[in-house]
C-alpha cells in the first residue's frame, strides 16, 4: 500500500541522521581551519532534510503520506567569519586579523545531541517493528 | 453455518493487526521526519477504525469483507516549531509503544484462538 515499508522509512532516517552527524563532525574538525580549496577560512555546513516521496508519481499513487526522509542538500552557513587579532599568523590579513571559521562549538554540540536522539528514536522504531514481526510469527506456532 | 476458524473474531483481530502495522508506518514516518522543515505529523486514529471494523465484523457472513482504508489525519497535538515542523518525539515514542502493545494483544488472542481449536481437534482424536 505504501512505496515505503516501515523498515525503509526508519532506515532512510538513520542514513539521513548519520549524514548530518558526519557534517557536524566535519565542522568540529575544521573549527580552526584557515585555508580551504575555495580560499578563505572553512565555512560551517549544514544538512537540509526533505520528506521523500513528494514527487508527482508518488502523489498519484496516493502513497505519499508515508514518507521517509532524505538529505535535500548541504548549505554553507553565510554568517561572517570570526576575527582574531594575530598579525604573526601566516593567514592574517594586512589589518592583522585572522579569519577563523564561523563555527560555534556549542551549536555543533547541541545539533549533535539532537541528531543522536533522532537516530535512537528511529532505531527504537525498527526494534519495535521487529518485535511486532516476531509476535506475528508466533501466531502460527500453536 | 458459522465457520469456527474464520469467524468474525478472527477477522476482527486480523484487521486489528493490519491497522496496527499501518499505524506503525505512519509513526515511523513521523519519527523519520522529526527534523524535516515544514513536515506535519500524521496519525491513523484508532476509535474510528475500530468502529468501522466492528460494524463490518458483525455484518459479515462468509465473504471476507472489504476493509475500508483508515483515513490519515494530521496530528495537531504537537506545537509547531519555528521550522514549521510539529513532530513531538516523546509523543511519537508513546504512540509507538501503545501501538506495539495493541499488535501483541491481537496476535496473542489469535494465537490462543488457534491453539484452542487445535486442542479441540486433537482431544477428539485421543478418545
Amino acid at each position: 500500500m505504501a512505496s515505503f515499508s516501515a523498515i525503509d522509512i526508519s532506515a532512510s532516517a538513520l542514513a539521513a541522521e548519520r549524514f548530518r552527524m558526519e557534517l557536524i563532525a566535519q565542522n568540529m574538525a575544521n573549527i580552526n581551519t584557515t585555508r580551504t580549496a575555495d580560499g578563505g577560512p572553512y565555512r560551517r555546513k549544514e544538512a537540509i532534510f526533505a520528506s521523500l516521496g513528494t514527487g508527482v508519481f508518488s502523489r498519484h499513487l496516493k502513497s505519499a503520506q508515508m514518507q521517509g526522509v532524505g538529505v535535500a542538500g548541504v548549505v554553507v552557513d553565510q554568517s561572517p567569519p570570526k576575527l582574531i587579532y594575530n598579525p604573526n599568523h601566516p593567514d592574517a590579513h594586512p589589518d592583522g586579523y585572522v579569519r577563523l571559521p564561523n563555527i560555534n562549538p556549542v551549536t555543533e554540540m547541541v545539533n549533535m545531541i539532537a541528531a543522536s536522539r533522532a537516530y535512537e528514536a528511529n532505531v527504537a522504531a525498527i526494534m519495535n517493528y521487529r518485535k511486532m514481526a516476531e509476535r506475528a510469527m508466533e501466531i502460527g506456532r500453536v | 453455518m458459522q465457520n469456527a476458524m474464520f469467524d468474525a473474531t478472527t477477522l476482527l483481530l486480523s484487521r486489528t493487526l493490519g491497522y496496527s502495522l499501518r499505524r506503525h508506518k505512519v509513526i515511523a514516518a513521523n519519527l523519520a521526519n522529526v527534523e524535516t522543515p515544514n513536515y506535519k505529523a500524521k496519525d491513523l486514529p484508532f476509535a474510528a477504525v475500530l468502529k468501522s471494523a466492528v460494524v463490518r465484523g458483525r455484518s459479515d457472513r462468509t465473504r471476507a469483507p472489504h476493509f475500508q482504508e483508515p483515513r490519515l489525519v494530521l496530528d495537531v497535538t504537537g506545537e509547531v516549531r519555528f521550522d514549521g515542523n510539529n513532530v513531538n518525539n516523546e509523543n511519537e515514542m508513546i504512540k509507538l509503544t501503545k501501538n506495539s502493545g495493541l499488535f501483541s494483544t491481537a496476535s496473542q488472542l489469535i494465537k490462543y484462538k488457534f491453539s484452542s481449536l487445535s486442542r479441540a481437534i486433537s482431544s477428539s482424536r485421543g478418545a
